[in-house]
């Protein structure tokens, strides 16, 4: 188990890219916790920055980094921790839908022993029912007796990939979340768009403010070792994790990095994925606003 | 075209035993309209790579001119949210990928014989030679292929 705590934005991510590029073949399992010191906005390997508005991002004061994992852009801060279990890929399981099962079930079960009525949703969302705790923002959740009739809300971000060979699942638990950042941070068509955003993220996206740090790591730390059929060992990166961590730390904030691949041009309506089964789409914002016949 | 298990391979073609891609000769390729050039080959996922793969959503590729090691990555594939990465079976310097792969990567899935990703030129024809080919054995090795990955549970019964 990797702890290292607070840490700049672009050393959240470089952390777990690191320790994973490392692994090598019968290495054992690593997991690494960490917070990000200050906002950020992380996209997925494959998504266009053209999905930010850059320069809201720069006028928040927001870095933008890229990862090596899939999913869309995020909004990041210091009230998320982050987890990453980081293995050699021949230990890996084979197939996402098994990876994600596998490898998130512990995670699951760290928050259902914290008394959040956790789920895995879908392929990879780590969902909740959700009442709405006062003095939250309309944002939190609290625990729920079996589904409670609450409105299931994602608590928990994740996504995987092969960085070398390892492979990596990665997720965060969000004591709190700042849905109108998230949402001012996107490009969208026109205000209607984001106003819908921002509607069904404080709907489907929850956080879980009653629970601290320490505690869910150590829940999670357990969860992972009983899993994984280890002993937690405490420790920090050795050599070749610190050098991996130092070259992606490098890499992370490197402009032609940041750019991201060649991609298929952006097509179709703009659409933004709220969580599993839950999507914003262009039409939809005009079709639910009353009165209104185009906004963009 | 030969069907093995219910999977249709081309036997023409040869095979990547380790990551399920396939690797043909440019003037092998049914959709052949780039001019035949000695040691160009172009390299695809096979019915067993596109399965296990799952829903590729994005493709991305290494660069054109990129001289690639035999196992080094030609291309990253996305599904829910996964990024991994496909190695090519043979070295050689990348000269193109698919258009048509990028613009619509859910064809990889529904055509995998049909869609290739990436041609590779000045491929040495003693990497190729450690390949699957051959009638005999490309049954063989897939059917070994598919009830690893049924075994793996990756592929239903």
């Amino acid at each position: 188990v990797i702890d290292a705590g607070s840490v700049s934005a672009a050393c959240s991510q470089a952390l777990w890219h690191g320790i994973t590029a490392a692994m090598a073949p019968g290495d054992p399992p690593v997991l690494s916790f960490c917070r990000p010191s200050a906002p950020y906005v992380c996209i997925g390997y494959h998504r266009h920055l053209q999905e930010l508005d850059l320069e809201r991002c720069a006028e928040l004061g927001l870095p933008v980094v890229r990862r090596q994992i899939g999913g869309g852009p995020v909004y990041l801060d210091a009230d998320q921790l982050f987890f990453a279990l980081s293995l050699p890929a021949a230990d890996a399981p084979v197939g996402v839908t098994r990876l994600y099962e596998q490898l998130l079930g512990p995670a699951v079960g760290a928050l259902q022993a914290l008394g959040v009525d956790a789920a895995l949703a879908g392929v990879n969302d780590i969902v909740a029912a959700a009442r709405e705790v006062p003095g939250t923002g309309g944002g939190g959740i609290r625990k729920v007796s079996g589904t409670g009739g609450g409105q299931i809300r994602k608590v928990s971000g994740t996504g995987g990939g092969q960085i070398g060979e390892g492979v990596v699942v990665v997720g965060n638990v969000m004591f709190a979340f700042p849905h109108e950042r998230m949402a001012a941070v996107l490009s969208l068509p026109d205000e209607c768009m984001r106003d819908e955003c921002l509607e069904l993220m404080r709907a489907h996206v929850g956080a879980l403010p009653a629970l601290r740090e320490e505690p869910v790591k150590a829940r999670l730390t357990d969860a992972y070792a009983a899993a994984l059929g280890r002993a937690a060992l405490s420790c920090g990166p050795v050599p070749r994790e610190g050098a991996a961590i130092a070259f992606w730390e490098r890499r992370l904030q490197d402009r032609a990095w940041t750019e991201g691949p060649a991609l298929a041009p952006l097509q179709g309506p703009r659409q933004v994925k709220i969580r599993e089964g839950v999507w914003c789409r262009e039409r939809d914002a005009v079709a639910r606003t009353p009165g209104l016949v185009s906004c963009s | 075209m030969i069907t093995v298990a219910g999977y249709e391979l081309d036997e023409a073609r040869r095979y990547g035993a380790e990551g399920n891609l396939w690797v043909a000769d440019v003037d092998a390729c049914a959709d052949a309209g780039a001019i035949a050039v000695a040691g160009v080959v172009r390299l695809g996922l096979d019915p067993l790579g596109a399965q296990s793969s799952g829903d590729i959503v994005a493709i991305s590729f290494a660069a054109v001119g990129s001289l690639l090691a035999p196992r080094a990555t030609f291309a990253t594939v996305e599904e829910a949210k996964f990024v991994g990465p496909l190695r090519t079976p043979a070295g050689g310097r990348l000269r193109a990928f698919n258009e048509q792969a990028l613009q619509a990567p859910g064809a990889i899935n529904a055509d995998p014989l049909g869609v290739w990703l990436v041609e590779l030129v000045d491929v040495r024809a003693t990497e190729l030679d450690t390949l699957v080919c051959g009638e005999a054995a490309l049954r063989a090795w897939f059917e070994r292929s598919l009830a690893r990955l049924r075994n793996e549970g990756m592929i239903a019964e």
